[in-house]
């Protein structure tokens, strides 16, 4: 439900799901919905990139990182490099941690 | 984000004809936009808002709106507290839950002298995360090279923790200097004892393992 939930709202409120056309919270709302569908750390990078709001970005990305990171090695940290500084330190911990990794 | 919440996050948008809808009360007001429809984004901004308020009670009045985000939101703020004097140890482990890691940091930060109380803080605290609390613990009481005596009474105390606390003993009397009381494996047939023997053989093999093990250098 989570990840569907801004791109549910987004259709019910009769908006499409192109995103670049969209502004605002809208616009980031639909990339977030695209960040969570992501099924690898580059598709998210990608994303992630077009979130204009540093906040919308971070919560996306440690979202997706936290939904994923029994899959992720370390060397997916890149991922962790489209945060803000105040979310990066956390972000690395959480893949190179292997009891965080379980 | 629970199904429940953002069932209702969605429901409120649709019975609104998608006008916004008011943020719950109490969170401030530049998390508000977030809400509903970027419950994630929501939550980080409660969740940092969280990390900078003064007291416990207000840290848990506001995480108890950060949702999915309750353990992050109560572990930034125990992490913010951990840079104050005044803080007390006992008490940021206490604000931890349901941060199994906040409680695991906490916890190997601000260690029990005596190891079998430092197991049992592991066991209330620390969650899913128990067993590395129990070998960071042992690990610990490993390299203050405990004795032979001390090693029989730590044994009898962690036995759902055997092949941690093997390990670790195998390594101190494979690794301590020669002393009195030194710490040996157990006699008999056990988890214990077969992990003990295992390290114990491993660290006499490669001896530079050891070095990790090892105290400073005496000052002559």
């Amino acid at each position: 439900m989570t990840r569907l939930t801004p791109l549910l709202v987004l259709v019910a409120c009769g908006q499409p799901a192109d995103c670049p056309t969209l502004d605002g919270l809208e616009r980031d709302a639909c990339f977030d919905a695209r960040v969570r569908a992501a099924t690898g750390p580059d598709t998210v990078i990608a994303e992630a990139r077009s979130i204009h709001d540093p906040l919308v970005r971070d919560a996306a990305v440690v979202a997706w990182v936290r939904a994923h990171r029994a899959e992720l090695r370390p060397s997916d940290g890149r991922v962790c490099g489209v945060l803000t500084s105040t979310e990066q330190a956390g972000c690395a911990r959480r893949l190179a941690s292997p009891h965080l990794s379980r | 984000m629970t199904t429940t919440a953002s069932w209702a996050a969605l429901a409120a948008v649709l019975l609104t004809g998608c006008a916004s809808t008011s943020a719950p009360p109490g969170v401030p007001s530049t998390c508000a936009p977030y809400w509903p429809t970027l419950p994630d984004a929501f939550a980080l901004c409660v969740t940092r808002a969280a990390a900078n308020v003064p007291t416990r009670a207000e840290m848990q009045a506001l995480c108890a709106q950060a949702d999915s985000w309750s353990a992050e939101c109560h572990a930034g703020w125990v992490a913010r507290q951990s840079g104050n004097p005044a803080a007390v140890p006992a008490e940021l482990l206490d604000a931890c839950a349901p941060s199994d890691d906040c409680a695991l940091q906490q916890l190997d930060a601000h260690p029990d002298p005596d190891v079998l109380l430092q197991v049992a803080r592991c066991e209330t605290y620390s969650g899913a995360f128990v067993t590395d609390c129990v070998a960071h613990a042992t690990q610990r009481w490993a390299r203050a090279w405990p004795t032979g005596s001390d090693t029989t009474r730590v044994i009898a105390g962690t036995a759902p923790y055997a092949v941690q606390v093997g390990t670790f003993v195998g390594m101190v009397a494979a690794c301590a200097p020669a002393g009195p009381d030194r710490a040996t494996c157990p006699a008999g047939e056990g988890l214990v004892q077969t992990a003990c023997l295992r390290a114990e053989q491993a660290y006499r093999a490669q001896p530079a393992s050891c070095g990790g093990l090892l105290p400073p250098p005496q000052a002559p």
